[in-house]
């Protein structure tokens, strides 16, 4: 069997992996299927997460989507492309100028998205193009608003950090950091790792110093750090720090004082200093604050202190660096138009819109629309509404250009071919750029330069300032008729919305469904047994679901996966400006029986 | 104090550990032992209360429980010492499940059999370590040779906690 070298497809840490490639297709042999090997020497140094593990049983998944579908029918790829081309003209004659959106996921390769730009400016006349980012949406705005540099020391280097300052669960969210975070940490004796999180979380468990605020406040926390460790205040965002009366702001936020100056002690007194951030699914509260003001702290002294945000989707620099552009609308407002029914043709690749939003305004507006194209691997509840569905290349099928958290570009060579119909994304959106685009000549493929830093965008410093300034007057979310504090969490296995990755026996097996947890105490106050069905409400929805003990939660908090479109269903459906996430701020909630 | 079996027809013995020190539990072991064993996972879990989700490997026993409980001898010492099952032969019983007294052998059947760790002996003739260990993101899993393992560890069954404890709820 041939082993081959090639990276993981599933989140920005783009981990080395090795694949063992049988010699004739279809990737069956007397050692059985296409499997995955291990034995790198990457940042992963050959670890893979649990979520990595899954990426050759993707490929070979029994019900992995091979032939293009007219409203649940098998076409030909011919006949779809050209009932594509049908609807999209039809919509251009008709509505004209911005008429049809375009949405992709935020694991395109650098092609793609050059690509995807040309399409959308040329064919469509539109500048409805957006690229979802779940998760990393707020993190990409705090970015955007400060601007970031990529003179930092490599990823790689993490273990010859002397101090962590670690924002969220970024040991469960993305476990192959944990590695060199923790190989630091116990080469050295004096080494102190400072974590910023509500819940008491699987990266908590080795914290020094743990700042477990109250749900929503971790900007907060993130503010009085900056205030004690930044000296020079001459900026927006740090002008406002000058007048913070930490007290006040450590009684708010339910932290000590004294762990507060702890922190800020250790960050002062580091030489190598790692900011992380990790916000999976939004468990951080205002994290656009957050990661505005972890990269604050380190343009402070950039000597010794470097930040490395971490995202789960593979392209948020590239992408970010195409918003600070201004050439597109970014998600939110395609997903407005949508949402408003300004736009009547949509083209979605690789996103489970219908998942994300689970609220039934989006389903709606999904059917309003007039024509809607999907490119995907699976069946899932977003292609249901799609006019046509053509069946995409796995990440392993097709080769692109991706950016890593340094910056730097990294190649993926195709490995295998797409089963039967399959496409590249890359391929699907040329064909429709020469459907559509007046210009006869095809242009070439950029070659891409690594990237220096994201530039401050002041439209979105103006966002963020504002959001801290509120932030300042924060007190506890709680209130009387909502007692309690919702946060979602992460599960290792899952990503995005979810519904790809529930498709994987294992994943099935382990996690079928989502649970509230709540702290025991909050249990016996409301006479709820472990296993018994709770109903969690918020002002915009509610979900019913068993309930597990967990001390790992404050007591006025209830946390549950995001990854279930259930759990989406209590989240008002606010979409953020650019990036289109959904609002999954820490909400407040009532619980009973 | 039992003395250590190190070798066995020469060879130095390797194990499976787990140092807790460095476990975060992301469960990537047990996803990389479903994946490399055709979606039948072979790493058992414990839920220790108060403290999270564990892998639990076997052990490879000495003189192992399971084998002489099993009906139809479908497991086997072997010489290398490690403990192996021949799914062909298995009935399904869980008789050696409920013989081991370590927990390592999962309760639950799937495709009708327990699943029991062979320490992916696929990979181990090779040369190679086994997925579970490879695959660990924090280097909490290790293969060590029992007779490299240092005596000042607080040795619990298969797992050995390093000096500095974690305290964890």
């Amino acid at each position: 069997m041939e082993k081959k070298n090639t990276f993981c497809a599933f989140c920005s840490m783009q981990c080395d992996l090795k694949v063992r490639m049988p010699e004739v297709a279809p990737y069956f042999t007397e050692d059985g299927i296409m499997q995955q090997d291990f034995d790198t020497d990457n940042v992963n140094q050959g670890s893979i997460c649990a979520k990595g593990n899954f990426t050759v049983d993707y490929i070979n998944h029994p019900e992995r989507l091979s032939y293009a579908e007219r409203r649940h029918n098998r076409v030909t790829t011919e006949e779809a492309f050209d009932r594509i081309k049908a609807g999209f003209s039809r919509i251009l004659e008709k509505h004209g100028k911005d008429s049809i959106g375009i949405i992709a996921n935020g694991n395109v390769s650098r092609e793609e998205i050059t690509w995807l730009e040309r399409l959308a400016r040329d064919g469509f006349n539109t500048k409805n193009l957006g690229f979802f980012l779940p998760d990393d949406g707020m993190v990409a705005a705090g970015l955007m608003a400060t601007g970031y540099k990529f003179d930092r020391p490599s990823i790689d280097d993490l273990e010859k950090a002397d101090n962590a300052l670690i924002v969220g669960d970024a040991f469960f969210e993305h476990p192959v950091l944990a590695k060199k975070v923790l190989q630091a940490r116990y080469e050295s004796r004096k080494h102190m790792m400072v974590v910023v999180d509500p819940y008491y979380s699987n990266t908590a468990w080795f914290a020094d110093v743990h700042l477990q605020c109250f749900p929503g406040a971790e900007g907060l926390v993130l503010m009085a750090l900056a205030s004690l460790t930044i000296d020079k205040k001459d900026t927006e965002f740090t002008k406002m720090l000058a007048k913070l009366n930490i007290d006040d702001i450590a009684d708010r936020a339910g932290v000590k004082v004294g762990d507060l100056k702890w922190a800020a002690d250790i960050i002062k007194g580091s030489e190598n200093l790692s900011i992380i951030i990790s916000d999976i699914i939004g468990k951080i509260g205002q994290a656009d604050v957050c990661a505005a003001y972890c990269n604050l702290i380190a343009e402070g002294d950039r000597s010794k202190r470097h930040f490395y945000p971490v995202f789960i989707n593979q392209s948020v620099y590239p992408i970010a660096s195409l918003m600070a552009e201004n050439n597109i609308a970014g998600a939110g407002q395609v997903l407005d138009g949508v949402n408003k029914g300004k736009i009547k043709g949509l083209l979605v690749l690789g996103v489970d819109l219908s998942s994300s939003f689970s609220s039934g305004e989006m389903d709606k507006a999904l059917k309003n629309l007039e024509f809607l194209c999907c490119s995907e691997t699976f069946i899932n509840d977003t292609t249901l509404h799609a006019d046509i569905v053509l069946p995409a290349a796995n990440p392993l099928e097709k080769e692109g250009t991706f950016t890593d958290l340094d910056g730097k570009n990294k190649i993926r060579d195709h490995l295998i071919n797409p089963p039967s119909a399959g496409m590249a994304d890359v391929d699907i959106i040329k064909s429709l750029y020469t459907m559509f685009a007046s210009s006869e000549d095809m242009p070439g493929d950029d070659s891409f330069e690594d990237l220096k830093e994201i530039p401050k965008v002041d439209s979105y410093e103006k966002i963020v300032v504002d959001n801290a300034r509120k932030l300042q007057k924060f007190n506890k979310i709680t209130t009387g008729k909502y007692p309690f504090a919702f946060i979602s969490k992460a599960l290792a296995t899952h990503w995005s919305d979810g519904s790809l990755t529930r498709k994987f026996i294992w994943n099935k097996e382990n996690a079928d469904e989502p649970v509230f947890e709540i702290h025991p105490s909050a249990a016996e106050k409301l006479n709820i047994k472990e296993g018994q069905k709770i109903t969690v409400e918020s002002q915009a929805g509610r979900a019913k679901l068993p309930v597990l003990f967990s001390e790992r939660m404050q007591e006025d908090m209830v946390a549950a996966c995001y990854h279930w479109s259930d759990v989406r269903r209590i989240f008002p459906l606010d979409l953020a400006k650019g990036t289109g996430e959904i609002s999954n701020e820490p909400i407040p909630v009532q619980v009973r029986k | 104090m039992i003395p250590r079996v190190e070798k066995v027809n020469g060879k130095y013995i390797e194990r499976i550990l787990l140092d807790l020190k460095y476990c975060i539990g992301c469960r990537s072991c047990t996803v990389a032992c479903s994946m490399g064993h055709h979606h039948q996972g072979h790493t058992a879990l414990s839920e220790v209360k108060e403290i999270g989700i564990l892998p639990l490997h076997c052990r490879h026993c000495e003189d192992p429980a399971c084998v002489p409980a099993c009906p139809v001898d479908a497991m086997e010492k072997r010489e290398d010492g490690l403990v192996k099952r021949n799914n062909q032969i298995c009935i399904g019983c869980g008789s050696c499940m409920i013989a081991c007294p370590f927990g390592s052998i999962a309760t639950g059947l799937k495709r009708h059999v327990p699943a029991k760790c062979d320490q992916c002996i696929d990979r181990l003739e090779e040369g190679e370590r086994p997925r579970c260990v490879t695959t660990c993101v924090s280097g909490a899993l290790k293969f060590e040779k029992v007779a490299m393992i240092p005596d000042d560890v607080t040795r619990i069954g298969g797992r050995f906690l390093g000096s500095i404890g974690i305290k964890r709820r």
